[in-house]
């Protein structure tokens, strides 16, 4: 008996009804996977800024014609000596001529003959320990060593990766918020279509005694019955399309793009978070909007 | 006119609908608990109107209706539901709920007050066996007779032990057979206390009822001692 879906007022067969979860499935879905992309550049921003910043690169100055095809440069040893007793410095590492032309050449292209350039020296020195070193001071030190060195903490471009990920973050909630007011007008719409169709219905059932919220309720519960199918449906939507960028990012060209590198794990929750908050997002907006729209119709009828 | 307790009171009442012409003017009587009335007259001489402010599905446009003892003009949007199940009605076209079974449409004024599942199944069993209906509990009101459509709206007017029952030219579209079977209904339910107003322009059925008639002549009253001989 519990079980027996009983409606004094035959919602079910209204045609308007029929689509709403299709309706409510689709921008739930939209919802989602802009959600999920503003919350996937966040964090790839995050990574991006944290592996930047792990590390602090000097250019020594190529030291000039025939130089560049001997690796036993002097200026690297005097300048992990000069580097030794900074704190929060912890290992350099040396980057030969040949190791930077690699690096360049997803850039500059292969075989254009990026090792007959005169290419300066990287030095890449991990920062460790709580606390960054003092950059003035590396840069002195460096400049010693030799003049013209370049010190390069990455904190302008740290700054520019964070303003872009507010910004990504701000227009994909912009995004969600644009969709969820559509799914509120698709609400109204429905419950709207529901009580003109049903208009002759309601009227007995207020004449029998039926008190607004007990008529309400029936639109309530028919929304609610609605907004669950959509969310159902695009919670699988949404499924598929991880599965799917989980497969076209492990063919991405990995010196190319910074990456985001999570687990299965990690893609399971990027996905299912923003679906799930999504979900009972609609769920309230849902169930908030029929209720308001079906009170203050039926406070203007008999 | 006597106390503020009224049982049934309408005082100076004029009604019209929205901006159209009054249809009904000057319309004062008084209802006794436990009495029965016709309320008798031409076609369009206002008997539905009438009804409908006495049932609240409309309100008048001048004078006063008091409710058991309440005047109907106060009630707030919470209490109108109230007032409103202590009054049966059947409609001049039945308003049957076409997509609900028989059973349920018996039970909707028992739903719509909470109460009880197992008390609802009691109650609407007993109703429907009083009209001769017991056996059509799942069936929908469309592939009901005129008669048994009838029959089925009495039992949704009566569910709930109304104080005042209500009906709109019950007996417009059924034969003599049903018209009396439905008059005993009516009878029974006055028996056990209801206040019953029956609109008909059936002069046959007043004549053979003993009941004074409530007379409606283009929107005016007139109360007239009963006329029947039974
Ligand atoms: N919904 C309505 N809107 C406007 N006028 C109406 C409406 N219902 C009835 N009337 C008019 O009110 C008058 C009384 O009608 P009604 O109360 O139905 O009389 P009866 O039930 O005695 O036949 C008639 O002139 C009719 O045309
Ligand atoms: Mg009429």
């Amino acid at each position: 008996m519990l079980l027996r879906r009983r409606y004094d007022l035959p919602l079910d067969r209204d045609g308007a009804a029929r689509l709403v979860p299709w309706i409510v499935a689709l921008m739930s879905y939209l919802a989602a996977v802009a959600l999920a992309a503003g919350l996937a550049l966040g964090v790839l921003a995050w990574r991006w800024s944290e592996g930047v910043s792990s590390a602090i690169t000097v250019l020594l100055p190529p030291l000039g014609d025939g130089a560049a095809a001997n690796s036993e440069d002097p200026r690297i040893a005097q300048a992990r000596q000069a580097l030794a007793d900074l704190p929060g410095v912890g290992a350099v590492q040396a980057l030969d001529p040949a190791q930077v032309a690699r690096r360049l050449e997803p850039w500059l292209g292969a075989g254009t003959g990026v090792g007959e350039l005169p290419l300066p020296r990287l030095l890449i020195v991990r920062v460790s320990g709580p606390r960054r070193p003092d950059t003035a001071e590396l840069r002195q030190r460096m400049d010693r060593v030799a003049p013209g060195a370049v010190v390069d903490d990455h904190g302008t471009w740290r700054a520019e990766i964070a303003r872009l990920a507010m910004r990504i973050m701000a227009l994909s909630g912009f995004a969600v918020a644009l969709i969820a007011l559509a799914g509120a007008a698709v609400v109204v719409f429905a419950v709207r279509s529901g009580l003109a169709i049903h208009r002759d219905t309601i009227e007995v059932l207020h004449l029998i005694g039926a008190h607004d919220d007990y008529i309400a309720r029936q639109f309530q519960n028919h929304t609610a019955r609605l907004a669950f199918a959509g969310g159902l449906i695009s919670l699988v939507l949404l499924g598929l399309t991880e599965a799917f960028l989980y497969h076209a990012a492990l063919s991405l060209d990995p010196t190319l793009m910074p990456r985001l590198d999570l687990q299965p794990w990690q893609w399971v929750l990027l996905g299912a978070t923003p679906g799930v908050l999504v979900f009972a997002g609609m769920m309230g907006i849902a169930g908030a909007t029929a209720k308001r729209t079906v009170r203050r119709a039926l406070a203007r009828m008999v | 006119m006597s106390g503020g307790g009224a049982f049934v009171r309408f005082e100076q009442v004029g009604f019209s609908y929205g901006d159209g012409p009054e249809v009904l003017h000057d319309v004062s009587f008084d209802l006794e608990p436990g009495t029965f009335h016709f309320l008798t007259g031409p076609s369009g001489a206002g008997k539905t109107s009438l009804l409908k402010l006495l049932y609240l599905a409309q309100r008048q446009t001048r004078g006063a209706i008091r409710l058991f003892g309440r005047d109907t003009a106060s009630l707030s949007r919470l209490e109108a539901p109230v007032v409103r199940r202590r009054i049966g009605v059947v409609f001049q076209d039945f308003r049957l709920l076409p997509h609900l079974s028989a059973f349920d449409n018996v039970a909707l004024p028992l739903r719509v007050a909470s109460v009880g599942e197992a008390q609802i199944r009691q109650h609407v069993g007993e109703l429907l066996a009083w009209v001769g209906l017991a056996d059509a509990l799942d069936a929908r009101p469309a592939t009901l007779s005129g008669g048994e459509q009838q029959r089925l709206a009495i039992a949704r007017a009566v569910v709930a032990r109304p104080d005042l029952l209500v009906a709109d030219e019950p007996t417009g579209n059924v034969d003599d057979h049903n018209a009396q079977r439905m008059m005993r209904l009516f009878q029974n339910a006055h028996h056990y206390g209801a206040t019953v107003v029956v609109a008909t322009h059936n002069a046959a059925l007043v004549e053979r009822y003993n009941y004074p008639q409530l007379h409606l002549e283009a929107g005016k009253l007139s109360i007239l001692p009963a006329a029947g001989s039974a």
